[in-house]
């Protein structure tokens, strides 16, 4: 499933028309300047192939922002029925794709692959309480899948595709920006302080209402769940949302890295 | 308008603004043009902060094009036109 998004990933590579607007302006420059010989032309030109150059670099979405953060929230809907019909109550793990390894090694290394969230089932799974070690392997049968004797779901959550490894590259504040702010939406600005093992996320203004009770409790809400996927990903690191704070304009979210 | 269709109005509105008011001035110096395009670039990319599906190429062009012709004006003054 993780190839198909590069099916869609033309979006990302803006506008064909635009390099032609580019090379009229350079062409107009170049016959300005030298058969012309009409300096405000050649600048026209210049400005023209400029004006080209930069509608060719910017991508185009063709998903409105509104309707990302429609389709996240949707998402949590299925999830909520899941946890409920499991009984999976504990704190969720993010899981970077691929990841090998648990605790006791500093952290579990990531391969190709989708950020998924493992939350056990029956009993708490509060990693930060210790009530137990993690996995020594972060592998996934089915839905439900047993680890060192204890059974986790195994979910994707929102925001899980719309990451991938090839796209973490820059700090994690740029990065969640871009997944929060500009492609879904969902918060206004976002500012991170990083602390050794555990991540501080300060969102202003949350405008998405999803993600209560038991999603909560498990994945965190929208916002919290989608800024871990991030986390995890970028870090290459297990993940959890240790705690979320609503503020009054603004939400802060410790994410621990495990 | 999103902001980077934004950026990009605004961006086409004030090149050919400059444009129009530097050649109606009776401005001959291709560099005063460039410096100018240089510096609107730059204003739009500072107030809209348009998101960038490659290396902004353009930017580094007006950098390095203005930067030679501070570095070729500096050289005029220190050694004389």
């Amino acid at each position: 499933m993780p190839e198909m998004a590069d099916l869609y990933s033309d979006s990302e590579k803006g506008n064909p028309y635009a390099a032609g607007l580019a090379a009229f302006g350079a062409g107009l420059a170049a016959f300005s300047w030298y058969l012309l010989q009409s300096t405000p032309m050649t600048a026209l030109g210049i400005g023209v192939a400029v004006v080209g150059a930069s509608i060719a670099i910017t991508p185009t979405a063709p998903v409105p922002s509104k309707a990302v953060r429609k389709l996240l929230e949707g998402s949590l809907a299925n999830i909520e029925a899941v946890l409920e019909d499991t009984g999976a109550a504990g704190r969720g793990y993010y899981v970077p794709g691929g990841a090998v390894g648990g605790s006791g090694d500093g952290g579990a290394e990531a391969g190709p692959g989708a950020v998924r969230v493992f939350v056990p089932i029956g009993g708490g799974g509060d990693a930060g309480s210790g009530s137990g070690a993690l996995p020594s392997r972060w592998e996934a049968k089915g839905l439900v899948t047993s680890l060192d004797g204890r059974d986790y779901l195994v979910l994707y959550p929102p925001g899980s595709f719309l990451v991938s490894n090839e796209g973490m590259s820059g700090d994690l504040e740029s990065l969640l920006g871009e997944l929060l702010v500009e492609e879904s939406g969902i918060v206004e600005s976002v500012k991170v302080v990083e602390d050794g093992q555990s991540v501080v996320v300060d969102l202003k203004r949350p405008r998405s209402g999803a993600g209560y009770g038991r999603v909560r409790r498990a994945l965190g809400s929208l916002e919290a769940g989608t800024a871990a996927v991030v986390v995890a990903a970028a870090k290459k690191r297990v993940a959890m949302v240790a705690s979320e704070e609503d503020l009054s304009d603004r939400k802060r979210v410790v994410i621990d890295l495990l | 308008m999103d902001r980077n269709a934004l950026f990009n109005a605004t961006l086409a509105s004030l090149v050919a603004a400059s444009v129009w008011a530097l050649s109606s001035l009776g401005e001959a110096r291709l560099d005063v043009y460039v410096s100018v395009l240089a510096l609107v670039y730059f204003v739009c990319l500072a107030i809209f902060r348009p998101s960038r599906g490659f290396f902004d190429f353009p930017a580094a062009a007006l950098f390095l094009a203005f930067a030679a012709i501070v570095a070729m004006r500096v050289i005029s003054i220190l050694y004389g036109a």
